[in-house]
């Protein structure tokens, strides 16, 4: 089975590593990528300078509260563009407001997942992530 | 059981595969209201108040629809393409629970904005664990849009 | 303060007759009033005296050669509108009288009973006096609530940032403090382990804090209005309590609950704040049962939810919808003390009133009324 790439857009290093930290433990053979701001992320997707030659991934993880471009501009921008609007998009954030949700799912946010209190709780919801998306549902293949 | 306020809307032409679903959910604990549909037409005038369903109110959305494909008259892609371009209901997160696992179906489905695309399984106790981990993930782990 | 014997009043005097001047004067000094006047007798004078010489009084004759009372009146009105107006006239009949008065004079002396133009004075400085007082106070306390409002507006508004920000630190604290509690616990001895235990249980209490405070002020931040089925919500209210319900053998009644207008979000966290109450509020040998009913009133509907708990007593009346207010310490009864101070603010967002009666260990039955909003916009963002 091919590695899954995993596209996490987050700025906070502390989250980044939180994590990764869950993600070492996976049963799944995952790969994640970091953007830490919006333009970055679109960079990445787009495979432009740095990025050129990375794998498109099969999963991004967005952060609301990112720097510069926010996290529902970046998804507002890959839910318009035809090739990567196939993509899952998991909202990964610390907002609990009614508004923030409503948007990003008319904005096509494929599901809206909030970062819990402690590492524990993180790690849980990264396992329900990855069984629910790498084991329950099918991604379109790239 | 009121119409008004449905919190899953099941849209499935086969009644085994249907009973089967809803056993598996209420299994683990899902007992949110639920409304079977037989075909896509039926989806669209439950969704949309129309046809046998114009005396629903409008203003309560379903919080999750789970969705056949290949489903007489009206099929589960268009019934998708309406729900996800009417600004009223595109925030309602769409689940497709189908036999297909053709790329085409996948790909055309994730254009068209579905939230999930599960394939059902064919044996019987992974069926039912797959529909129970998509009941659990959609209505406890995410945050549903009211 | 007397307003009129204790300075000296100004008085503007618009009249053309020498004799009837100083007859004027005379009734004046005699009157024992200070005053010091200045006299008028056509048209652009007067104007310039009512800016410049500031009259706290007009006397005015009604029939003047250039224009007439009437019209000196309503020059006055616009030039100084506050400033009190007397015709002083012999031949003012009293239709005219009326129909000046309805305008807005203040008063009307005739020339024949010219002794009663000091007592006139009197009356009308005095109730010009108390008007602007009053109206000055009204000023200032309109101003005081405007105030209030916008630094309410404000601080409302800082907790909601202050608390959104606070979250993401907050959460690497506890994160990493846990990791460090489980990847170190064998290489730390006890009293380290104990110094994290407190570090840990401190921020989660702060997290939960914060997340009242966020939930407090969201109630004014997010507004939307849709049907809302109270049924509906209560069942999503005993899912969200399922532990508490299920550890304490709680038995809820409710039926025929409405369809009702207002914030869905918003009347689930009400309901859950109120049963969560009457759970958390148990009596410990007595299982919790609690009746939730609702009854058209009016436009309005009025619900109550009715405990068998231990009860409040009515002197805490006030107290308990305080935000952060407990009434018990946290060892006994687990919570930030925020439920009801939510629930208020929420009960009057819908346009209702929130309150309670009790009988100490006997159980609680809160009462609240939900208006539904008519033709507010649902403000949700478009596709």
């Amino acid at each position: 089975m091919k590695p899954i790439n995993i596209l996490l857009v987050e700025d906070n290093p502390g989250d980044v590593l939180l994590a990764q930290i869950a993600f070492e433990k996976s049963r799944f053979d995952v790969n994640v990528q970091v953007a830490t701001d919006g333009e970055e992320a679109l960079e990445f997707l787009y495979k432009k300078g740095k990025f050129a030659g990375t794998n498109t991934p099969d999963l991004i993880l967005l952060d609301l509260n990112l720097p510069a471009k926010s996290g529902s501009e970046v998804l507002a921008d890959l839910k318009s563009d035809e090739r990567l609007k196939v993509i899952p998009v998991i909202i990964l954030t610390t907002s609990q407001a009614e508004w923030d949700i409503i948007q990003c799912y008319k904005l096509h946010a494929n599901c809206f997942v909030n970062k819990p209190f402690g590492f524990d709780s993180f790690d849980a919801v990264v396992t329900c992530i990855e069984d629910f998306w790498f084991n329950i549902v099918r991604l379109p293949a790239n | 059981m009121a119409l008004d306020s449905v919190d899953i809307v099941l849209v499935e032409d086969n009644p085994d595969d249907a009973s089967l679903t809803i056993r598996a959910l209420r299994k683990n604990g899902i007992n949110n209201s639920l409304i079977h549909l037989k075909d896509g037409e039926e989806a669209i005038d439950f969704i949309f108040c129309r046809g046998h369903y114009s005396q629903r109110v409008f203003g309560i959305l379903p919080r999750l629809i789970v969705l056949d494909l290949k489903m007489p008259k009206v099929d589960g892609i268009e019934v998708l393409k309406q729900v996800k371009s009417d600004a009223r209901t595109c925030r309602i997160p769409v689940v497709l629970l189908t036999s297909s696992n053709q790329e085409q179906d996948i790909l055309k489905s994730y254009q068209l904005g579905v939230n999930s695309y599960i394939v059902k399984p064919v044996e019987f106790e992974l069926f039912v664990k797959t529909v129970a981990g998509m009941g659990l993930y959609w209505l406890m782990m995410n945050q549903l849009p009211y | 303060m007397d307003p009129v014997s204790n300075h000296n009043v100004k008085i503007l005097i618009l009249e053309h007759e020498p004799d009837d001047i100083e007859l004027l004067q005379y009734q004046l000094k005699k009157g024992g009033l200070h005053y010091s006047s200045e006299v008028v007798q056509e048209r652009t004078g007067y104007e310039q005296a009512l800016r410049d010489f500031k009259p706290d009084i007009v006397l005015s004759d009604y029939v003047l050669p250039e224009f007439d009372g009437a019209a000196a009146f309503y020059l006055k009105k616009e030039i100084a509108p506050d400033t009190p107006f007397i015709i002083v006239s012999g031949t003012i009949g009293d239709e005219n009288a009326v129909e000046l008065i309805k305008a807005g004079v203040t008063d009307y002396v005739l020339k024949d009973k010219l002794f009663t133009v000091v007592p006139k004075i009197d009356r009308a400085l005095k109730e010009n006096w108390e008007h602007r007082e009053k109206k000055e106070q009204e000023e200032k306390l309109a101003n005081y609530a405007r105030e209030l409002e916008r630094s309410n507006k404000e601080l409302e508004e800082f907790a909601y940032l202050a608390s959104h920000d606070l979250q993401e630190p907050l959460r690497m604290v506890g994160s990493f403090l846990q990791l460090l509690q489980q990847r170190y616990q064998d290489k730390l001895d006890e009293q380290a382990n104990e110094y994290i235990y407190y570090a840990v249980e401190g921020a989660a209490r702060m997290k939960r804090l914060i997340n009242d405070l966020l939930n407090y002020s969201r109630t004014n931040r997010e507004w939307l209005i849709e049907q809302v089925d109270i049924a509906a919500t209560v069942r999503d209210a005993l899912q969200n309590l399922a532990a508490s319900v299920r550890e304490s053998g709680a038995i809820i009644h409710f039926e025929n609950m409405p369809v009702l207008a207002g914030d869905p979000g918003q009347i689930l966290q009400l309901f859950q704040n109120l049963i969560g109450n009457a759970i958390k509020f148990r009596k410990k040998d007595e299982t919790p049962v609690i009746n939730i009913s609702a009854r058209k009133h009016n436009a309005s509907w009025l619900f109550a939810v009715e405990d068998n708990g231990i009860g409040i007593h009515q002197q805490y009346s006030e107290k308990i919808f305080v935000i952060f207010k407990k009434l018990h310490g946290n060892e006994k009864y687990e919570g930030t003390g925020i439920g009801l101070a939510i629930a208020k603010k929420i009960v009057e967002r819908h346009g209702g009133k929130i309150w309670f009666e009790s009988s100490p260990g006997k159980g609680t039955t809160f009462y609240f009324t939900l208006n539904p909003p008519i033709n507010e916009t649902d403000q949700h963002p478009s596709c």
